[in-house]
């Protein structure tokens, strides 16, 4: 959901757009030496255990995840429950797995406290009631991206859930995508110093990837008559990629979140989008709900949440009538790099050899293993063929 | 051009002069040599007592030579421009005509006279023309005229009447005039005059008044003395079309010796000459060539004057405010230019009888119709389509000017190959109408009306629309000589909507509606000549809207909200005086008290003393009726200014202001958007308060040739408002909690040399400057940048600006300007952090980086028709390049997480040379 500055901003970026240019810059950043602490926690509904991870901000040049090791981690409710937790991996805090679960309407803070005193707090946030979750659909579409020269066909899934209750009304989505896909040659040979014939063609040639979509999908329903998300727009995954090979899988995660939380999200979402428009926004530091307690200017990055969570996975085939593909295909066998195939050092054996309607070939690794699309050969366990 | 128009204007005046002319006594002294033309005439009218006629637009480029001090001033006159082509002619009164081509006879030829009595043959019955010379006529009319005398005593001793006859002839052809009639006033009876001019009158001997009209001819008063039978000829001079006089003003003179300081004014001759975007001549973008204002970035509306944010700067057309100064987001001004006549920006010293705005006034002077005939011009750029007509409705009494402005098409979005845009429209449009009714030399009456509005929609997802509309009617009243008044009503309105339907279940319609109700009067009184007193009072009504926030149809599940009204009663009272206390030194002082209140109805939160004004700390709700005050404000502000002249071409001048503001924009972008809203001061967002000093050198170089100036100035605003960090703009019911108020500092030193006159003239300014916004409550603790002073978005520390305009030929001209500014500041990420599996970037520091520096250079070529006298259609072709070097300058510089990695781009509004050919044209030829 974009405000309406942003849209305006739109218009008129693509009215002079004959004009105007988009290019990549670097401006120079002076190096950063601050290290700010970043909280990432969060507290549901769903069965423990729960995890807060603490970190430092890092340089956005060389972008890592720097763990905050020195801490003791627990949260408390307004009924004088104290929920611990132990840091199972550097940064990374959890609480017990047969420890006290989330209730929707209790109100809870995090604290934190290091190893030399400093001591951190969040604000109180009040867990909301789950809101379910009625459908996710999807519409075959047509869109023109701004960076391609062709139309893409896809699906766009909307999502509609049943009506919220009143302080129910701020939702973040997490979608998590999944699919099936094939590498585009058969494994005939494997050579090692010598051809050895393989019978399972297809053994490396099926996988599954499951990846996060790195996009922010939230909406707000607290100023509508009915608090209800009818046919919200989320991801458009284009039946002309790899991922649409056979079958996709897109899993919805809804937060329902506290208004506070919600801030923090929509106040990122209108930065990023506002960037490179004509009414750009001056942008500013956003500030979660974690403060120090003794040092009053401090600051502290990040949020500690309350939420609900639904969710919901989906499987769609691909759909047949559309066939265009726009990806990189392996279409040419590399009958030559054979030829010289006794040049390759030991270090890279197994090659993997297909076979040609010309004779052996020796393509490019990614042609024949599935894997170095990123995908693995084990079926996750969510997984359901047809 | 109608200034050409004037320089035939002669007036009638002139008819009986002789060669007795005042010229004789008229001495140049050495002071006078080698000064620039226009120089030279400003100081010989200033001095002499002589008024200049001459053609504005082929201004001699000369400078006099007085070889001879003293020398007779026609006589210098004429040896330095003959050889130029020009004719220079005076008459009695002392009006000097300058003319190409042809000289203007100021009086009749030597044997006029002879020739025109046919005498008898008695030949003592001619009298001298000269003899009669003490018996003008003064008629209401201002003509004079002499008595003629026609036959004798003796010859008509006998006779009671006597037939007298002649012709009716035009004085610049002698060619007849058939069908003039001559009325004898005493008798009340006349003749017309046959085919061939001649005519036939029998009149009891006596002194009579004749008045001779013709159709196209100047209607004449003759005094004539009937002694007997006789003929005379009487000659008409043709009608010629006065606009307004070429009286020179004291312009040339004012860089040094007025009082006025940092002001800036520029005739429509000075915007025709300046190459154009896409085509569209624009006021805003010429002001954007003057030192000291600047606009964070290519496209964006409005401007900042001296460091000042775009809304501390009034605009008013023709006494009407105008809230909303943009067409198409920022990209063209509202202000179709054939309309304008002149505009003038005050950036420091700002006059008393202005106020409400603390950085500058924009007053821009529509045309003011023709009041002899009709007359009109137009223009077709790639954009718009636009037309002026004017002309008088009662001649010499009541006139009109109309203009309009229109996208004709919004065709260049065809251009564009993306999907979305092919849904997408974009439209606008204004009008003016500007009424002048000339009761009579007290009473002067004019109505003006403005309207623009703008319309766009994007990609089929959300509708725009605003605008403005105002109308202004003013009396001007001569109560003497020395005292006139202006009494003025204005109403303007400035409204604006927006659709959005991105998302079906929360489209949604905002609307916004500002009224600005105004009365003023305005006093002039200039006892003596050293004293210049204005006074009056001002008072606005400002009704304001802020709109509903409205589901946009029955799908949406918006639930409506009423953001409420403001109301408000600016009222002031003004006095200041310009006193020229020794010949060396003026002195400007005045003073405007000032006072708002703001008014029910309305609901007011009380907020914790000392405590951030958040929905948490409020401990009270008071409830106002309608018209009930909830909070008063007062302010009194001072407006000093001195000039001291060293030397005839050197001053230096001082000036100190203060300024109270009680309405601004709440904006959160970088560039004014056009869903921004002006609010008013209320009991919880304290009124903005200004002060400026400055101080100045202004000379006059090369003998005039050159204006130089250096300027400084250091001002201070308090209370500036500034949107909190994170504020949620679309639906903000009480915006004091949206809100911070902090200050703002601003120092700089405005560099400018100008040559204004000549085939080659321009200017060249640089500008050092520094803005520091600074938002740090003590008190509540609240501050945006961690209370740490940070640089304007539009600072630019260095800019400097290059304006070159050269005449080629008489239908060939070039003009050209170069722009180089220090890049804007900019806010980037400093770090990176994880949320939740999100890559967020972390903002520190404001406007701690800057953009690449701005440099662009546009050039233009103005082709005009050709020069054949009697043609119906002149026109023009004007070639303009912009951003010739095709430098792809940064608009801005922005970091995007997209899909998980961060990239960093570089966003250019123009990054390509951009040509473009628009087509002028006015009824008449060139000259008219």
């Amino acid at each position: 959901m974009r405000t309406k500055h942003l849209t305006i901003a739109i218009w008129f970026f693509l009215v002079v757009v004959m004009v105007a240019c988009e290019e990549s810059f670097d401006p120079q950043l002076k190096p950063s030496t601050q290290r700010l602490l970043v909280v990432d926690g969060m507290i549901t509904n769903e069965p423990p255990p729960y995890t807060v991870q603490l970190s430092y901000s890092s340089d956005l040049k060389n972008p890592m995840l720097i763990p905050a090791t020195e801490f003791q981690v627990w949260v408390q409710d307004d009924q004088g429950t104290v929920i611990p937790f132990t840091q199972m991996w550097p940064g990374t805090y959890s609480s017990a797995a047969d420890g006290p679960a989330g209730i929707p309407g209790r109100t809870y803070r995090l604290m934190l406290t290091s190893f030399d005193g400093r001591q951190y707090v969040s604000a109180p946030e009040t867990l909301p009631l789950p809101v379910a979750i009625e459908s996710v659909d999807y519409q075959i579409e047509t869109i023109e991206p701004d960076n391609l020269p062709y139309s893409l066909t896809g699906l766009q899934f909307y999502l509609t859930t049943q009506p919220a209750s009143t302080d129910s009304t701020y939702f973040v989505w997490q979608l998590t995508e999944a699919y099936k896909y094939q590498a585009d040659f058969k494994l005939n040979y494997l050579y090692s110093g010598g051809l050895q014939l393989v019978f399972n063609t297809d053994s490396l040639r099926t996988c599954y990837k499951s990846q996060l979509v790195e996009e922010l999908y939230l909406f707000d329903a607290s100023r509508q008559s009915v608090p209800q998300v009818v046919d919200f727009p989320l991801n458009f995954v284009s039946t002309e990629t790899r991922a649409f090979t056979f079958r996709y899988s897109l899993l919805v995660r809804q937060f329902s979140i506290t208004a506070t939380a919600f801030d923090f999200y929509r106040l990122v979402q209108e930065q990023n989008n506002s960037a490179g428009q004509l009414f750009t926004r001056q942008p500013f530091q956003i500030k979660g709900n974690i403060t120090a307690v003794d040092v009053a200017d401090e600051t502290v990055l990040g949020l500690f949440m309350a939420a609900s969570i639904t969710e919901k996975r989906v499987f769609v085939d691909r759909p047949l009538q559309y066939f265009e593909w726009h990806y990189p295909q392996c279409d040419v066998y590399d009958y030559d790099a054979y030829k010289f195939i006794w040049t390759y050092p030991p270090e890279s054996w197994p090659l993997l050899v297909t076979r040609g309607p010309n004779g052996l070939a020796l393509p490019s690794t990614f042609c024949i293993d599935c894997r170095q699309q990123g995908g693995t050969l084990e079926k996750p366990d969510f997984w359901e063929d047809e | 051009m109608k200034y050409l128009r004037l320089l035939i204007g002669i007036l009638l005046v002139l008819m009986v002069t002789t060669a007795a002319g005042q010229s004789d006594s008229l001495r140049v002294t050495a002071d006078y040599h080698n000064l620039p033309f226009l120089v030279f005439i400003k100081k010989a009218s200033d001095e002499l007592n002589v008024r200049f006629f001459y053609p504005a637009d082929s201004v001699p480029d000369i400078r006099m030579k007085v070889l001879q001090p003293p020398a007779d001033l026609l006589q210098v006159l004429r040896v330095n421009l003959e050889p130029a082509g020009f004719f220079v002619s005076m008459d009695r009164n002392g009006n000097v005509f300058v003319n190409r081509g042809q000289a203007i006879a100021t009086r009749l030829p030597d044997n006029f006279f002879s020739l025109s009595q046919k005498s008898p043959a008695d030949t003592e019955r001619n009298t001298s023309p000269a003899g009669s010379e003490k018996d003008f006529l003064r008629t209401n009319n201002e003509y004079i005229a002499r008595t003629f005398t026609i036959g004798n005593r003796k010859a008509g001793a006998r006779y009671a009447s006597a037939a007298i006859g002649g012709q009716a002839l035009s004085f610049n052809d002698s060619t007849p005039l058939p069908g003039a009639t001559l009325y004898i006033e005493e008798l009340q009876r006349g003749a017309v005059s046959g085919e061939d001019g001649s005519y036939q009158l029998e009149v009891p001997k006596g002194k009579y008044t004749v008045v001779v009209r013709s159709i196209g001819y100047e209607e004449s008063w003759f005094k004539v003395e009937v002694l007997s039978a006789g003929d005379l000829d009487f000659y008409l001079l043709k009608k010629v079309f006065l606009m307004e006089t070429v009286e020179i003003s004291s312009e040339a003179e004012h860089n040094v010796k007025s009082v006025q300081m940092g002001m800036e004014k520029l005739s429509l001759k000075d915007i025709k000459e300046i190459p154009t975007v896409l085509g569209e001549r624009d006021i805003i973008r010429v002001a954007l060539l003057l030192p000291g204002v600047q606009s964070v970035g290519e496209g964006a509306a409005g401007f900042n004057v001296r460091g000042s944010p775009a809304d501390q700067n009034l605009f008013v057309i023709g006494g009407i405010p105008v809230y909303n100064t943009s067409h198409l987001f920022g990209f063209f001004s509202a202000f179709n230019p054939d309309i304008v006549s002149d505009f003038t920006l005050y950036k420091s010293s700002i006059p008393a009888q202005y106020g409400g705005r603390l950085s500058s006034i924009f007053d821009i002077k529509p045309l003011q119709g023709n009041r002899e005939k009709f007359a009109a011009r137009g223009g077709i750029s790639p954009i718009t389509a636009r037309i002026m007509a004017e002309g008088p409705v009662i001649k010499d009494k009541l006139s009109y000017m109309a203009g309009f402005r229109s996208t004709y098409s919004d065709w260049v979005l065809n251009f564009i190959d993306v999907p979305e845009i092919k849904n997408s429209s974009g439209n606008f449009g204004d009008a003016a109408l500007n009424l002048y009714y000339n009761l009579n030399n007290k009473n002067q009456i004019k109505i003006f009306g403005y309207y623009s509005y703008d319309q766009s929609r994007l990609a089929a997802k959300v509708d725009n629309s605003y605008q403005n509309a105002g109308a202004a009617l003013s009396w001007f009243h001569s109560l003497s000589a020395k005292h006139s008044f202006d009494a003025s009503l204005v109403y303007s309105s400035y409204t604006f909507s927006e659709d959005n339907y991105e998302y079906f279940i929360s489209a949604y319609r905002d609307n916004y509606q500002l009224e600005h109700q105004q009365a003023s009067l305005n006093f002039l009184y200039q006892p003596t000549d050293a004293h210049t007193l204005r006074y009056g009072a001002t008072t606005i009504l400002y009704n304001i809207d802020r709109g509903n926030h409205l589901p946009l149809n029955d799908a949406s599940l918006v639930t409506p909200v009423d953001l409420g009204t403001e109301k408000g009663l600016e009222s002031a009272l003004f006095v200041s005086d310009e006193w020229k206390a020794t010949p060396l030194l003026t002195l400007a002082g005045g003073l405007r008290y000032n006072h708002f209140a703001a008014l029910g109805p309305s609901t007011v939160f009380q907020y914790t003393n000392g405590a951030p004004k958040i929905p948490e700390n409020i401990t009270d709700t008071l409830f106002y009726n309608n018209n009930q005050i909830s909070q008063t404000y007062q302010g009194l502000d001072l407006r000093l200014a001195a000039t001291y002249l060293l030397n005839e071409n050197i001053s230096i001048k001082a000036g100190f202001n203060n300024l109270h503001q009680y309405i601004f924009m709440l904006s959160n972008t970088i560039a004014i958007s056009p869903v921004d809203k002006w609010q008013l001061s209320n009991s919880n967002i304290e009124p903005m308060r200004g002060e400026q000093y400055s101080l100045g050198i202004y000379t006059n170089l090369a003998r005039q040739l050159y204006e130089f100036s250096v300027e400084g100035y250091y001002k201070k605003v308090h209370n500036l408002v500034e949107y909190r960090d994170g504020a949620e703009l679309v639906v903000n019911q009480y915006p004091e909690q949206d809100v911070l108020q902090g200050k703002l500092d601003a120092w700089g030193i405005e560099v400018m040399l100008r040559k204004p006159y000549g085939k080659l003239n321009g200017w060249i300014n640089y500008t050092w400057s520094n803005t520091s916004v600074l938002v740090d409550n003590k008190i509540t603790g609240e501050q945006n940048n961690f209370g740490i002073a940070y640089p304007a978005n539009y600072d630019k520390p260095h800019a400097v600006n290059l304006v070159v305009n050269y005449k080629i030929s008489k239908r060939i001209s070039f003009s050209g300007n170069v722009v180089y500014a220090t890049g804007r500041p900019i806010t980037y990420p400093t770090s990176i952090y994880y949320q939740d599996g999100q890559k967020i970037l972390n903002y520190s520091l404001r406007n701690e980086y800057r953009i690449p520096d701005y440099f662009r250079t546009d050039i233009s070529l103005k082709v005009e028709g050709n020069l054949r006298k009697r043609k119906w259609l002149h026109g023009a072709w004007i070639f303009s390049v912009y951003n010739l070097t095709g430098r792809k300058n940064a608009y801005s510089v922005y970091f995007k997480n997209e899909e998980g990695s961060i990239n960093s781009y570089k966003l250019s509004i123009f990054a390509v040379p951009i040509f473009s050919v628009t087509y002028d044209f006015k009824l008449g030829n060139y000259a008219d």
